[in-house]
């Protein structure tokens, strides 16, 4: 029976309970293994997201920041779960056909932090992780590395219509003010933050023109070459905005971007730098009105030229992930001025979740603009400029609807200010840095990490794809907790530490009971013992 | 293990399972740091598996300490007891897991899917057979290596997989594995010592001492092994009396014996009509001599007992301990 059983064990005795999930990985200073699961490129965009979850995913990224100041480990890029406290840290990159690392532009804030809802969606077993103190959520997004120095190509469209002369109170003109942001120190900084960044400047009225040197070929007709800026070079950048002048009728903000998406983003000399050196366009949008064509233009009657633009835009973001090797273009929008279409987007509730807010926002702004969709009532409202009806939507500000609904399509962000100092920080906003991977941090219940869970990462913004791993929690034992006391995330790993902190008192009560029974048993005898009596009969 | 530590009492009972406890701790730790400095170069399905090897491993590591240091042994002796019985332990647990394992699969319905989503923590069915057949192999491995009865250890072994898996679920469940795995290898390792061990009586002999009077601290010792005495007589004849004591101090001529059994259980009788008395915590027994009856008065007597012969101002009191055959020596 006996010699039964132990052969049986020897046959046996190999294995777990399986079949368990093969080509699992374990995680550093965890017994928590992770499961690479598919990723999904939505919109038929070739760019794929990957969660770095196997050591090979990690050991080209480690390769390649070696020799940086910050120098990378396993540990640093492999994905961490703490299930005592409910974090999880992944790692992710975005990677394009080739399989080459794509760099994304990222705002981190002072605290070098990045609003992950601009960025990213996650969602474990289904249930999106919010940044909501009240379910005990938290999400965060970092650039751990060094700010890539991937290229990018500013496009400057800067409405040059007539009305960027009018003077505000200061007595400053808004070109003024204009300029006077773009020459700012921080605003350059931002623009030349790598060698490698150009900058087109471009102005639109009626039509396109391009503000550099080579005025021979203003609207690009005759194939002259257009002036890149560099960053060796920012005489000429200040030269050429200081040069910005306002001259212009009607404003064809629509046909404006239109041209510069579908055309001149594709000129040879613009083209070919992208391509050579996987530069990111970056278009910025500047506007002080309404796109207005005629005298009996209406707010309504620009949602069909909004939604051809729409259109274009979607088309020039998704055709060029397929068919060129260059990012989409990423299209911020600024507008000096005062809104004028101030209940825009015209929500059916009040939300106090600003979350749920910015969800029903782009929930709106995903549909095709209707005349009530970008107008509301005003859909039938002139927009000319009229002293004698001042109801006429350019008298009231700008149109921060069409550029609310160009940002959100164009994975950029729009900002409607008349001052110098937010018009500066929107620009240096629009300048951003590009990191080649993110970490992403987030905290739910721990109780959710006690089966196997599946974690889902969806960029958003800039790249649309969505890729997912599981985690197959230990199966006997784990290591212990680690320290929060000094990280907001993620912890110290303290595994000798603590088991050491639970081993020794340990063993120092089984000492202490060693010699308890000694030490009782003695007391007995003392208690229970008489004095010493001498009752020797004296003689 | 110092035997001189352990009284012939409740502690003599506890204090191989301390130090059995304390050996699957630290063969626990010994794991972590393993997992922790190399990390786990197994498949993870094997987990368990390993966890419960190295509880068996630490626990019969533990009754190896504790029979090397409670007698005299040989290189040879610890050198054979070390392999064999160390890491013979280790590999009859691994296989005993790993069959339990097996047997999860063919018995237990739904184990093929749920062992990938595992909700390990809260669903001891699929570990409980590791657990029982880990602690069967090993049980019957000390078993064969101490030569004792294979069903008793194996019934050991057993009682040391389910005391394991009670804890390693429980405190799972409250707290985490990381507590679950240390708590379960220490209750593995208490049951093993408290089940399986004790430190034998044969280890101890009997003494009685004199506490009082003229002759204090007069001893003599009631051992039936080696050259002792299974019964001494304490009195004040002139002659052959082992114990002998003034009759000024109460004593008469045969007062008491102190007897020991050969199952090493010893006992007081009472041979006097003078009085004679035992005490003992929240106990008094009377021993004095009752001609009516058939045969004299006895009780049973556990070390630090005190017996009192005689009364008043001429009174004698005795002790009887038992210490350590080696102390006693």
């Amino acid at each position: 029976m006996i010699r039964s059983l132990l052969i049986a064990g020897l046959v046996v005795g190999c294995g777990g309970p399986g079949p368990a999930p093969k080509n699992l990985e374990r995680l550093p200073d965890s017994m928590t293994r992770v499961e690479k699961m598919k990723t999904e490129s939505k919109g038929g965009s070739g760019y794929r997201l990957n969660i770095m979850s196997t050591r090979a995913d990690c050991k080209a990224l480690i390769g390649d920041q070696f020799g940086s100041e910050q120098q990378l480990s396993m540990k640093d890029c492999l994905p961490r779960v703490e299930p005592g406290n409910g974090h999880v840290r992944l790692s992710y990159q975005i990677k394009d056909l080739n399989g080459a690392v794509v760099a994304l532009p990222m705002q981190p804030d002072e605290a070098g932090r990045i609003n992950p809802d601009n960025y990213i969606r996650v969602s474990q077993d289904g249930g999106q992780v919010l940044n909501d103190p009240n379910r005990g959520d938290r999400l965060a997004l970092t650039p751990p590395g060094e700010a890539s120095d991937a290229p990018q190509v500013f496009v400057l469209l800067v409405d040059r219509s007539s009305s960027m002369t009018t003077t505000d109170r200061t007595g400053e003109t808004r070109l003024g003010r204009l300029k006077k942001a773009l020459r700012s120190r921080a605003v350059k900084d931002r623009f030349f933050a790598s060698d490698n960044n150009r900058v087109l400047v471009l102005s639109f009225a009626q039509s396109v023109r391009h503000e550099g040197r080579n005025a021979s070929d203003p609207g690009g007709e005759n194939g002259v070459s257009w002036e890149l800026i560099s960053s060796k070079n920012r005489d000429r950048y200040d030269a050429v905005i200081g040069g910005l002048s306002a001259d212009g009728g009607y404003t064809h903000m629509y046909d404006s971007l239109d041209e510069v998406l579908s055309k001149h983003l594709k000129r040879k000399e613009i083209h070919d730098y992208l391509v050579e050196n996987q530069a990111l366009p970056t278009v910025i949008l500047l506007t002080d009105g309404f796109n207005n064509k005629g005298p009996q233009d209406t707010c309504g009657s620009n949602a069909r030229p909004l939604k051809k633009l729409i259109s274009k835009i979607n088309k020039t973001r998704r055709s060029s992930d397929l068919k060129e090797p260059v990012l989409s273009p990423v299209v911020f929008t600024v507008g000096l001025g005062k809104p004028a279409l101030k209940s825009f987007p015209y929500l059916d509730k009040e939300y106090e979740d600003p979350k749920q807010k910015t969800d029903a926002i782009n929930k709106k702004l995903r549909k095709a603009p209707t005349p009530d969709l970008l107008c509301g009532k005003d859909a039938g409202v002139l927009i000319n400029k009229n002293r004698r009806d001042p109801n006429r939507l350019e008298n009231r500000g700008i149109d921060n609807a069409s550029l609310q609904w160009i940002a959100n399509r164009g994975g950029g962000r729009h900002v409607i200010t008349e001052d110098i100092a937010e018009l500066s920080k929107a620009f240096q906003d629009a300048a951003v840095q590009r990191y080649d991977w993110f970490h992403v941090y987030y905290q739910v219940d721990p109780a959710l990490f006690r089966q196997s869970f599946q974690v889902t990462v969806e960029t958003r913004g800039f790249v649309e794809s969505k890729a997912s791993v599981r985690f197959h929690p230990p199966t006997a034992f784990d290591f212990p907790e680690s320290d929060l006391a000094k990280a907001e995330w993620m912890g110290a790993s303290v595994p000798f530490r603590s088991t050491t902190a639970l081993v020794l008192p340990f063993l120092g009560i089984c000492i202490s009971l060693v010699f308890l029974g000694a030490a009782m048993f003695n007391l007995r005898r003392a208690l229970m013992r008489e004095q010493p009596r001498d009752n020797t009969p004296s003689s | 293990m110092n035997i001189r530590l352990v009284p012939f009492n409740w502690a003599r009972h506890i204090h191989v399972a301390l130090v059995t406890m304390s050996s699957c701790l630290l063969w626990w730790w010994a794991l972590l740091a393993i997992c922790a400095t190399n990390g786990p170069f197994w498949d993870a399905d094997a987990d368990l598996i390993i966890l419960l090897s190295f509880m068996g491993w630490g626990a019969a590591m533990g009754g190896v300490f504790v029979e090397g240091s409670l007698e005299k042994q040989s290189k040879k002796w610890w050198r054979n007891s070390v392999l064999l019985t160390g890491l013979g332990a280790y590999l009859c647990t691994y296989l005993g897991a790993g069959f339990g394992a097996f047997l999860t699969t063919k018995t237990v319905g739904g184990v093929s899917h749920d062992y990938g989503e595992a909700p390990f923590l809260l669903t001891l069915k699929y570990a409980i057979l590791s657990f029982v057949f880990a602690g069967l192999f090993f049980g019957l491995w000390c078993g064969f290596r101490r030569k004792g009865g294979l069903l008793f250890y194996g019934v050991v072994g057993v009682g040391c997989g389910l005391a394991s898996a009670i804890v390693w679920h429980l405190v799972g469940g409250i707290l985490n594995l990381y507590y679950a795995s240390a708590f379960g290898a220490v209750a593995w390792g208490a049951a093993y010592g408290l089940l399986a061990w004790g430190i034998p009586r044969h280890l101890y002999a009997g003494w009685v001492r004199v506490l009082s009077g003229s002759r204090f601290a007069w001893r003599a010792r009631v051992d039936a092994e080696a050259e002792g005495k299974n019964e001494i007589v304490v009195g004040h004849y002139p002659s052959g009396l082992d114990v002998w004591l003034p009759a000024e101090e109460g004593v008469r001529e045969l007062h008491v014996s102190v007897a020991v059994s050969e199952t090493q259980e010893y006992s007081v009788r009472g041979m006097s009509l003078y009085p004679t008395t035992v005490k003992r915590s929240l106990e008094r027994v009377d021993l004095r001599y009752d001609p009516s009856r058939p045969a004299p008065l006895e009780t049973p007597l556990s070390s630090g007992d005190v017996i009192e012969i005689g009364d008043g101002q001429t009174q004698t009191t005795l002790e009887f301990v038992i210490l350590p055959r080696e102390e006693s020596r």
